[in-house]
């Protein structure tokens, strides 16, 4: 004991401070940490919560194809031969004097989505040529079946049926013809139902035309709209046949008109 | 010759014990030193650790003079929270007396809770959702309590039945990391608190949490007794409840009701009313509320947000907006949020 105090004694004066200030720091070092375990003592508390997939909706053409698939190309408005001569429903060329008989054109396109359990589809159509929509739920099927049906032929390639020789092989799917969609007319003309109100006070006009008047009137167009229900939040993916047919003879109309505008949407419902 | 050789041999054996004891008392004071350190800094490790303290080995650290406590029959996703916080639990539950002297059961006695609600279903958050997160300060000691809670929001991906839960650092690695790790950054921009809940048809929320921290005070706190603390959340459905100062320019829908009170946003006395606040989150934020392709968007971004009632600025708001939820939507598929709460 008596060797380790005489050794201290002999330790020269900056050893000395050497060894205080080590100690000094240690021992600040020491309180620091304490501190900074009490400082950073804390208790949490957590909840969790469930994000909804976005709700999507998009409209396509058949097969869920893109919308440019969608065509209505030419609209046959009597059932017509290829020489342009008038015929009946079995392709029999009608005889003078029978009237000819209106021709259904039919085109399918796809409302698919996720997260929207029901969505409004609306029709708004310009009213040149006198036509008339319906809309029918459709069914898909790979096979063709015996009744009336869609025939519609594939634009983009499906790799289940894709063959070495693929530009010979055209993949079709049929549609069928369910209930049909019902409509309200949004802006009937109450004196002439084939026409669109163009009142200025309806908002349907007002937000195409503000006040202005000198709107022809078979350009204002006609909305329909009917809501569908898809009974499921998951994906689904429906199909609709548009169903386009000359609407009952009416003699304001002259058949020498050649463009029609048909726009199809569709907006998710709030539910 | 022999005999001198073992005498000089006997003479260095001295010697190396004499330096061995020398070397030997360097070392006992040094691994004394170091012990002392070690000593010292263990107490600190324990410290941290609030159960030793509650063990009863009095290393000198006050605790928290409070529990946190939950309170309700259901725990949301359950199941998933546990996955995601393994650290986490349920508490214990107990009979407390709230300060209207009504008991009930609460859910404490853990220093990481698992919060709890009473609503029938879980239900799935979406834009334009909001809600409550409620806890309960429990005195263990009579006195004035202040806390503070900080909140934050944690995203995850995964979850299904084939796709593992997984937190979304920023080394998240998974598939499209880039825009999940982005996307977990939009949520926790879209998640807003407020202090109070809807207090009038015209407005929503008031005092609006926009730094994301609660300065919590109970004055004459009495102990074991259940003081609720609640926090109000918000996923705002479209930026016209937010920036718009009012709906004079018809922007947001009728039905969309402001989520802060219609005013100029003002500064009045160093305090900034519930709109500047916004205003200033929604600038201080902008990447992480808005998702604009261009980075040079978010650049003078605050002249825009301050005059979002124009067609221009507010289309180009509204798409940044919307597209953000958009990406919460696909990529995040839970959130937490996690209340830290500190004396």
């Amino acid at each position: 004991m008596k060797n380790i105090i005489s050794k201290l004694r002999a330790v020269p004066l900056k050893r000395k401070l050497q060894v205080v200030t080590a100690a000094v720091i240690t021992i600040a070092f020491a309180a620091v940490f304490q501190s900074y375990a009490w400082f950073s003592e804390q208790k949490k508390a957590a909840e969790m919560f469930k994000v909804k997939h976005p709700d999507l909706l998009y409209l396509n053409a058949a097969h869920g194809e893109d919308q440019i698939y969608f065509n209505l190309g030419n609209i046959d408005i009597y059932l017509q031969d290829e020489n342009g001569n008038f015929v009946d429903a079995s392709g029999n060329r009608l005889a003078d004097g029978v009237p000819p008989v209106r021709a259904t054109n039919r085109y399918v396109f796809s409302v698919s989505g996720s997260n929207t359990t029901a969505f409004t589809l609306q029709l708004a159509y310009t009213t040149n040529n006198d036509l008339e929509y319906r809309v029918y739920n459709a069914a898909e099927l790979d096979t063709e079946p015996s009744g009336d049906h869609v025939d519609y032929v594939l634009h983009e390639d499906d790799p289940s049926t894709a063959s070495v020789n693929e530009a010979s092989v055209e993949t079709h799917r049929y549609y069928t013809k369910g209930s049909q969609v019902s409509f309200n007319k949004m802006n009937p003309d109450s004196t002439n139902s084939h026409l669109a109100l163009a009142d200025s006070s309806n908002r349907y006009y007002s937000a195409n035309y503000g006040s202005g008047s000198l709107v022809h009137e078979n350009a204002v167009p006609m909305y329909e709209q009917g809501s569908v229900s898809t009974n499921t939040t998951d994906e689904f993916c429906k199909y609709f046949i548009l169903e386009v047919e000359r609407a009952e003879e009416n003699s304001n109309y002259q058949l020498d008109k050649e463009t029609d505008i048909v726009y199809i949407s569709v907006e998710k419902n709030n539910t | 010759m022999k005999r001198f050789i073992s005498t000089s041999a006997a003479g260095s054996a001295a010697d190396d014990n004499k330096n061995r004891k020398k070397s030997l008392i360097k070392f006992g004071i040094l691994a004394f030193l170091a012990l002392l350190v070690w000593i010292f800094s263990t107490i600190a490790w324990f410290a941290m650790n609030d159960r030793v303290s509650a063990d009863g080995m009095n290393v000198g650290v006050a605790g928290m003079p409070f529990k946190i406590a939950a309170k309700g029959s259901r725990v949301r996703y359950s199941d998933e929270i546990t996955a995601a916080r393994s650290d986490f639990s349920f508490g214990s539950s107990g009979s407390y007396v709230n300060s209207s002297n009504v008991s009930g059961t609460y859910y404490t006695d853990t220093d990481k809770l698992i919060l709890r609600f009473d609503a029938a279903t879980d239900g799935e958050v979406k834009p334009g959702d909001s809600g409550v997160i409620e806890f309960y300060i429990i005195p263990t000691a009579d006195g004035d309590i202040t806390a503070n809670i900080s909140l934050d929001v944690i995203s995850f991906t995964g979850g299904s039945d084939d796709e593992e839960l997984t937190e979304i650092t920023a080394s998240y690695s998974g598939t499209n990391a880039a825009e999940t790790i982005k996307a977990a950054d939009y949520m926790r921009g879209h998640i807003m608190f407020f202090r109070e809940p809807s207090s009038s048809a015209s407005y929503t929320y008031t005092g609006a949490l926009t730094d994301r921290t609660l300065p919590v005070s109970i004055p004459n706190a009495v102990h074991d007794v259940a003081y609720p603390v609640q926090i109000h959340w918000m996923w705002p459905k479209t930026l016209g409840q937010l920036a718009l100062q009012t709906n004079a320019a018809g922007l947001r829908p009728a039905s969309n009701i402001p989520v802060i009170q219609e005013t100029a946003p003002a500064t009045v006395g160093g305090v900034k009313n519930d709109k500047r606040l916004v205003l200033d989150y929604l600038y201080s934020e902008r990447e992480s509320v808005f998702k604009f392709d261009s980075t040079s968007t978010y650049t003078g971004l605050d002249t825009v947000i301050d005059s979002a009632d124009t067609q221009a600025n507010f289309e180009l708001l509204t798409d940044g907006y919307n597209d953000a939820d958009s990406d919460i939507g696909t990529y995040v598929s839970y959130f937490l949020i996690e209340l830290t709460v500190t004396a």
